[in-house]
């Protein structure tokens, strides 16, 4: 093996395990968005139909609804699949942990004070975890619809009342959904050009 | 005068290895022999010789009922990695 012949492989092998952990990233970026998108459509028929505030529990089911599928979509992934394990994965990780708790208590937050601003705060968590996610693994996508993100949770400060849950719903899908699946694609084209 | 490059690190498998656990916080036996693809038997003797020079550490586990070896990069793999990549550049005249 030559000098040459050597840089080759190291460049090689290091892009295949870059592609390897950035195919990991793409599933629970889809994953929480559809559960996302899904409950806030959920819960807008809910409020729209009963006008029972009750029904703002149903936000719940983003965390109970990601982090099922996705535990059992992981477990049947690694029983047939090797995967690398990362440090920038594991910090990816640890934020979005930190995250969904935070998110976890603002669902709470609104049925002691009237008038906290929820979807704002929540769009705004969900955004920067986007784009520090994409800041991490330097993908591109993921930093602009992270951004855009940031930017449109604001306009959450002047919607209000029942409409804010399709609204919230659209900016999951531009925030998580579409980078998401940019992601995937690129992954499935890396895979066919092998 | 250039230096000499590592001789541990100047054989293909196991540079391989070492490339994919600069990248990876750990990798186990069967993801490294996917990407190299090598045979359990070399994969296994290579590994050896780089974890008894201490650039690498294995760890022996199990995922549910079956065996699993995961490897680490270590601090002194990390820095002769570094070093190899800076005489191999050295050759190639690459700043």
């Amino acid at each position: 093996m030559n000098e040459k012949e050597s840089l080759d492989l190291i460049t090689r092998m290091i892009n295949n395990t870059r592609k390897g952990i950035e195919k990991n990233a793409a599933l629970p970026m889809l994953i929480f968005g559809y559960a996302s998108m899904i409950t806030s459509l959920a819960v807008w028929l809910a409020l729209s139909l009963t006008g029972n505030y009750w029904f703002h529990l149903l936000w719940a089911a983003i965390p109970l609804l990601g982090w099922s599928v996705l535990g059992l979509l992981k477990a049947k992934r690694s029983r047939g699949e090797a995967t690398p394990g990362s440090y920038i994965g594991r910090i990816i990780a640890k934020m979005w942990y930190l995250l969904a708790g935070v998110m976890v208590l603002c669902m709470i937050v609104p049925f002691i004070v009237r008038g906290f601003p929820v979807a704002f705060v929540m769009t705004l968590l969900v955004a920067i975890g986007v784009s520090c996610s994409g800041l991490f693994v330097r993908y591109l996508p993921f930093i602009v619809c992270g951004f855009a993100g940031i930017l449109l949770s604001f306009a959450f400060l002047w919607i209000e009342g029942i409409v804010q849950s399709p609204v919230l719903a659209l900016m999951f899908l531009i925030i998580m959904v579409i980078p998401g699946h940019m992601l995937q694609a690129a992954n499935n084209k890396n895979i066919k050009n092998a | 005068m250039l230096k000499e490059l590592d001789p541990l690190l100047h054989a293909e498998l196991r540079l391989a290895v070492m490339s994919v656990l600069i990248t990876a916080e750990e990798a186990d036996f069967v993801y490294l022999q996917e990407q190299t693809g090598a045979t359990s038997g070399n994969l296994s003797v290579q590994l050896d010789k780089l974890q008894q020079a201490g650039y690498i550490e294995v760890e022996k586990t199990f995922r549910g009922k079956k065996p699993r070896t995961v490897c680490r990069i270590t601090q002194t793999g990390t820095d002769a990695f570094a070093k190899y990549v800076e005489v191999l550049k050295g050759y190639l005249n690459i700043k």
